[in-house]
């Protein structure tokens, strides 16, 4: 019995209960974490980790955005990991925004939450704060051979994407389709 | 349990957390990813997370990424208070300021990246530094805890979605990965190997599941962090390895588990 309060007291869960500054950043830290785990959203600071645990099959067919720069394939040998993430990412949400007229998955769930709820003036200036109009798409192209430029060191003249899609056999990938979707 | 306010170590695992994250400012510097070298990005990215878009809504990213000043003042501020809570170790007050600045360069960052990184790292390492006595070492066992729960949880969704009996799961991660690196014959033969052979691609796969599944004994014992310990760099090395990056961020976590590891040192410099 005395090993068991013992071993009850030494519990880390009991232990905060003498701190309170430390009680009331764990309990709330805790709750947050398990509801938004429950409910499969994040919000910063909760997070759920799940590290490629989607299940995923094989596809019959891959699309794939090739970046031209200078008529060149860019590719990560030019970079390190972050750098190049920094480069892609923001051009496939720029791809992304062209494929679904501007109308990024925010904007759609902006509009269901607070259609209606917000004044007219309010919503529209939230919404000019999410989402991207065509002022800043043709933006993006300026910053995006800027940014280029700045990581690569060397001038950049024309940058041109395409739309490809591949199948794969092993480690063989072949082409068999190839559109270019934007250039500038 | 080893009451790290009490001992000298504090200097030691603050000198040595800050001078990590120090470490990882200079590679964002050189990967040219300080809000001050984006050079005012164009494209806004909030996806569906509440937290981005109460900043965002409050145009807080966009008034520091749109402003040469405030984006120097950002990151010479992070510069600065990194420095002053390696120095001043003792005060909480200066790992509470890098924190809230760090806190508006990872929102700003990831809100113009158009990518929400889960690099919590530096966020959940810091943490401890900004409480002082036996808090201290309250919330750094809690952070401690909460590593363990990053990677047991990671195995858990894959052994509950059934992924990890997916014998098809590296490959096609794989495939979808390199892509680019298929489409240009610029696959490093390591790889190659993994996508021609599924067999062996799924065995490790398997593997790397079963050492998230082993943090799950972080939460019961703390004799095992020195293995615990070791099978995160296992990790991030496959990881590196498989898929071409490291979150570092996650890595400087490990730190962590240095106090449980040295635990006889620790013991013996207690005032």
């Amino acid at each position: 019995m005395e090993k068991l309060v013992g071993y009850i007291k030494s519990c880390y869960l009991v232990r905060i209960f003498n701190d309170k500054k430390v009680l009331f950043f764990v309990v709330p830290f805790l709750f947050f974490q398990s509801f938004f785990q429950l409910k499969g959203i994040q919000n910063f600071p909760f997070f759920l980790y799940g590290m490629y645990s989607e299940k995923v099959e094989l596809k019959k067919r891959y699309n794939h955005y090739q970046v031209y720069v200078n008529d060149q394939i860019l590719s990560n040998d030019f970079f390190y990991a972050y750098n190049y993430q920094t480069i892609r990412a923001p051009l496939a949400h720029y791809v992304q925004l062209g494929n679904d007229d501007f109308i990024s998955r925010a904007v759609v769930a902006y509009n269901k939450r607070f259609n209606g709820v917000l004044s007219a003036e309010n919503f529209n200036l939230f919404l000019s704060r999410i989402a991207n109009d065509a002022q800043e798409i043709k933006a993006f192209e300026v910053w995006f051979k800027n940014y280029l430029q700045l990581s690569m060191n060397m001038e950049i003249k024309s940058v041109k994407i395409t739309a490809e899609e591949y199948v794969i056999n092993g480690a063989n990938a072949q082409r068999v389709k190839e559109e270019i979707i934007h250039e500038f | 349990m080893i009451d790290l306010s009490k001992i000298v170590l504090r200097k030691l695992l603050a000198r040595l957390a800050f001078l990590a994250i120090g470490l990882l400012l200079i590679y964002y510097y050189v990967n040219h990813l300080f809000i001050s070298q984006l050079s005012n990005p164009a494209l806004v990215y909030p996806d569906l997370d509440n937290t981005y878009w109460l900043f965002l809504f409050l145009a807080i990213p966009q008034q520091i990424a749109g402003s040469i000043s405030l984006s120097f003042l950002l990151d010479g501020s992070l510069v600065v208070f990194l420095v002053l809570s390696f120095v001043f170790w003792k005060k909480p007050i200066f790992p509470i300021c890098f924190l809230l600045l760090y806190v508006l360069y990872f929102i700003t960052y990831n809100s113009f990246s158009c990518h929400h990184f889960h690099h919590t790292g530096v966020f959940f390492l810091v943490l401890p530094f900004c409480f002082s006595g036996s808090a201290f070492s309250l919330i750094f066992e809690f952070i401690r805890y909460y590593l363990c729960f990053i990677y047991a949880s990671a195995g858990c969704y894959k052994l509950f979605r059934g992924t990890i009996f997916n014998t098809n799961q590296l490959v096609e991660v794989l495939r979808t990965t390199h892509l680019e690196a298929l489409s240009n014959n610029e696959l490093n033969p390591f790889l190659d190997f993994l996508l021609s052979n599924p067999f062996f691609s799924h065995s490790l796969f398997v593997f790397a599941v079963l050492l998230e599944l082993f943090f799950l004994v972080g939460f019961f014992t703390k004799k095992l962090d020195y293995l615990l310990f070791i099978a995160l760099i296992v990790m991030k090395v496959s990881l590196f390895l498989v898929m071409d990056f490291v979150a570092w961020e996650l890595l400087l976590l490990d730190i962590i588990m240095i106090p449980s590891i040295n635990k006889r040192l620790y013991e013996s410099q207690v005032d």
